[in-house]
């Protein structure tokens, strides 16, 4: 028997198949998560000037830059933790009793394996936090915790935008603040481009705040743990404060945070170390002192 | 360019000096109040200076505000019935800007800033009149003595802040100032608070121009009266500030039509520089005083300039010509300035310049048509729709430096209104505006033609007008600087990040721009001076002030011991101080 096919509520054509092993490529960029997160970034700026020369942006591009933005941030957080816990000891033994996956272990090379230990989303100070605090920052300068009063307010427009496309729930009401946003529930994010420019500008801010943060609080460190007695950490190498010396250990953490590409550009490592050594002046005259009793003291104890 | 001044052009004499000062902030007390000049103008200026309100004190440079101010201080420091006033110049504030490159806080920085500065005054005048003479106003906010010092100096010089300089910052908010206040001005018998808040004007940064505009709505109240003096033509009160909602405006300008403007001027020369009104004929000097154009200090600067050529009683006529020329070049080199400073005002500031010529050129021929008759004609007159905001901005930046006066706008009829400005009068004198045909350059007829009265309409212009006399075809337009990274032009004023590459334009600094200014350009160092520094390599102002201790560095050069290296620091400090504020 024969029946008539009775055509569905909505139309529909067959089904696209996606191959997702032909989505990705290597890229093979070896660039600083900073230096990546502006060329992302300055990417969406330039989709955004060029939408946006003589009109403010449609609701649909706006969602779009916050998420893209996001994105980036994410990823920029991502890099940084991950490639720090392979040139940074101190941060390896603070993550040491983090698990992985069996089959990451089996499959990943060594020197990427600390990336499966950053799948979560970074899209909240929350999380942010935990991850900071993991590696040892749970006391955030002034200027990151202001920083992330913003963020946090971008992320939940940001939450809006993934899963509401783009309208105002009641919870990310609530967590903006319910008294001044109540009767914006349901309302549609719909920026103007200053506005939107404005949300660009403070994450760029927001991240080089944090890079630099990071940067300095994980190599300020080295010297506070080196200098202290009884810091039980064996260490392999101890900074001698002569450049040429110090040169092979301070590279790691320059080539990780500096800023190469982007501009303006970082100064030079050279300048970078000078500026480090400085900043620890007092620990440093320290650590010298300490050295130069050593070697007086070295002599005495093998005759005695 | 300015480049250096040239011999002909130095107002400053090296020899004379050191024999007086004209700055108000660096004249001693007793002179303040012994060598004022009162009258009806000043007395009220003062009297408002100690009322309650808001108040902007308004005048160009040099036209006495902080002369004013001090003296207001003065007069509440010495009667017990007057309110406790606090006194601060925050001229510096320039050297904060570096901070908003270093840290996101840097407004925040900025606000600490300017409170903290608020309670050095307090502190002083505490110590002056209630207090005990080593009081420190640290102990109010629980920090040790000499903090608040140290904090201040942390942000001119851009120093990394200590923990304690964190602290500090943290804990000053405009509440508790004003809490430090009243229990002071308490503790001192006063029952109210002046803040006299000299060089507010703030024009080179909109950025601390919007955080000190919220402080002064905070900080005013029945018991706190903030009086702020600023440049005429400071546009950026106008959008989020309404002075005359906020409080009210005066003028510190002397008009030069005012009948007691010459007396004044006499006296303050009388009474700063009497050695300086040797030989000088009655109508050389009124020439002198119309020349300086309402700036007590110009009128001083004139004085000693003549005095310096000793000029016989032949010469007197000639010498008094030429320094007032002379005087027109520094005021124009002076305007020309800001345009090196601020890149993007340099097509405004070139205009603007042509404009002001046109301006002279016009007045000039129509003097020539008033020269049988007993009027003159100093006053120009805009129709209010010619402008748009960039000749507003242009014609601002001429009230600003000086050249323009803002007088009153008048309607004629009810459709058109005319906005009204007189240009200063050294260029007027100097382009023989009032000594048409053949008198010459006899003193006494020119004084006699700027003494008549104005005639009735102003003279009457547009702007194309006056551009295409002067044979301008450049438009007006702001000279936003390219995107630093690829150099792409920017495609409008407001956008945050370049359309070609994406990264976000970043202006130039104007600290910089004014750290990276020649040497040679420094008013009052000789070429002796100059060649001894530059054999030393420093080049720039920023070069001298880099180095750890300038002082002893200048002395390792021959030829320049104390005296000599004391001069130099001064000479660029007092110049980095004017290019700053």
């Amino acid at each position: 028997m024969t029946a008539v096919a009775i055509p569905p509520l909505v139309e529909v054509q067959p089904l696209p198949s996606i191959d997702t092993t032909q989505l990705f490529r290597h890229t093979g960029e070896v660039w600083s998560p900073i230096d990546k997160f502006i060329a992302n970034t300055n990417a969406i700026n330039v989709i955004l000037a060029g939408a946006t020369v003589d009109q403010d942006p449609s609701p649909e591009l706006c969602s779009i830059v916050v998420l893209g933005y996001l994105s980036a941030v994410e990823t920029y957080f991502r890099t940084l933790l991950s490639r720090l816990a392979h040139i940074d000891e101190l941060t390896m033994e603070a993550l040491g009793q983090k698990q992985l996956l069996f089959s990451v272990a089996m499959k990943r090379p060594r020197e990427s394996l600390a990336e499966a230990l950053y799948e979560d989303s970074f899209a909240s100070v929350k999380e942010l936090k935990a991850r900071l605090g993991e590696i040892g920052m749970s006391k955030l300068p002034t200027e990151i915790e202001v920083a992330l009063g913003t963020y946090e307010s971008i992320c939940h427009v940001r939450h809006c935008c993934v899963h509401r496309f783009g309208y105002l729930g009641n919870k990310n009401a609530n967590d903006l603040g319910m008294s001044k946003h109540h009767h914006l529930i349901g309302g549609l994010f719909s920026a103007s481009t200053d506005e939107l420019a404005n949300i660009a500008d403070a994450l760029q801010v927001f991240v080089k705040t944090c890079n630099n943060h990071i940067f300095k609080f994980v190599t300020d460190r080295t010297v506070t743990a080196q200098n202290d007695p009884g810091h039980d950490f064996e260490w392999a190498w101890r900074w001698s404060w002569k450049y040429k010396a110090d040169k092979k250990h301070f590279k790691p953490y320059y080539d990780l945070f500096a800023l190469v590409v982007g501009r303006p550009a970082s100064v030079g490592m050279k300048d970078a170390y000078k500026r480090f050594k400085d900043g620890n002046a007092s620990k440093v005259a320290d650590m010298v002192a300490r050295h130069e009793e050593g070697r007086h003291r070295a002599p005495q104890r093998l005759a005695g | 360019m300015t480049g250096a001044p040239n011999a002909d052009d130095q107002e400053f004499d090296e020899a004379l000096d050191d024999s007086f000062e004209e700055r108000a902030d660096h004249v001693e007390e007793t002179v303040i109040k012994s060598g004022t000049a009162t009258g009806d103008q000043f007395d009220e200026i003062v009297r408002v200076l100690c009322a309650r309100g808001l108040v902007l004190l308004v005048g160009p440079r040099g036209c006495g505000k902080t002369h004013l101010m001090r003296y207001a201080w003065l007069e509440c420091v010495d009667h017990k019935d007057r309110p406790f006033s606090v006194y601060t110049s925050l001229n510096r504030y320039l050297s904060l800007e570096p901070l908003s490159r270093a840290r996101t806080d840097a407004n925040g920085l900025f606000h600490s800033w300017v409170l903290a500065r608020i309670l050095q005054g307090a502190q002083e005048t505490f110590r002056r009149v209630g207090g005990p003479a080593d009081y420190d106003i640290g102990v109010e906010f629980g920090v040790g003595s000499e903090q608040l010092d140290n904090l201040v100096k942390a942000l001119e010089r851009n120093f990394q802040l200590d923990a304690d300089d964190e602290m500090l910052h943290r804990k000053l908010s405009v509440e508790a100032v004003k809490r430090v206040l009243a229990d002071l001005a308490a503790r001192s018998g006063r029952t109210r608070t002046v803040l006299l808040l000299d060089d507010a004007a703030l024009t080179l940064s909109p950025a601390f121009m919007t955080e000190f505009l919220d402080i002064l709505r905070v900080i005013k109240s029945p018991e706190i009266a903030p009086k702020c003096s600023v440049y005429p033509g400071t546009t950026v009160f106008g959008t989020r500030f309404h002075a005359d909602h906020e409080g009210r405006t005066v003028s510190a300008w002397a008009a030069i039509d005012n009948p007691g403007y010459g007396a004044m001027m006499q006296t303050i020369a009388e009474r700063r520089y009497p050695e300086g009104l040797s030989g000088i004929t009655p109508e050389a000097s009124t020439l002198l005083q119309y020349a300086a154009f309402g700036i007590p200090r110009a009128y001083l600067t004139l004085l000693r300039s003549v005095q310096a050529a000793k000029p016989t009683k032949s010469s007197l006529a000639s010498t008094v010509t030429k320094v007032i020329r002379s005087h027109r070049e520094n005021r124009i080199r002076e305007f020309r300035s800001l345009g090196e400073k601020v890149v993007e005002l340099k097509t405004l500031i070139r205009v603007g310049e042509s404009f002001f010529d046109g301006v002279v050129l016009a007045m000039t021929r129509r003097n020539e048509e008033l020269k049988g008759k007993k009027e003159k004609a100093t006053v120009l007159g805009i129709e209010a729709d010619d402008f748009d905001p960039l000749s507003s901005r242009m014609v601002d930046l001429l009230a600003e430096a000086g050249l323009l006066h803002k007088e009153e706008a008048v309607s004629h009829g009810p459709e058109r209104q005319y906005r009204r400005f007189t240009p200063h009068l050294a260029a007027l004198i100097a382009a023989r505006a009032f000594s048409p045909g053949d008198r010459g350059t006899s003193l006494g007829n020119i004084v006699e033609f700027i003494s008549r009265p104005n005639e009735k309409h102003p003279v009457r212009r547009k702007f194309t007008t006056v551009f295409a006399n002067q044979g301008m075809k450049e438009s007006l337009k702001l000279d936003l600087p390219p995107c630093q990274a690829c150099g792409e032009p920017r495609s409008n004023e407001k956008q945050k990040f370049c359309q070609n590459c994406g990264t976000k334009l970043v202006d130039e600094l104007i600290y910089n721009r004014i750290m990276a200014m020649q040497i040679n350009g420094v008013p009052g160092l000789t070429p002796f001076l100059i060649s001894k520094m530059e054999s030393a390599s420093i080049r720039t102002v920023g070069a001298l002030r880099a180095l750890q201790d300038p002082g002893s560095a200048l002395r390792k050069i021959p030829a320049i011991a104390q005296a000599r290296s004391d001069r130099i620091l001064t000479k660029v400090e007092e110049y980095v101080d004017e290019m700053m504020s």
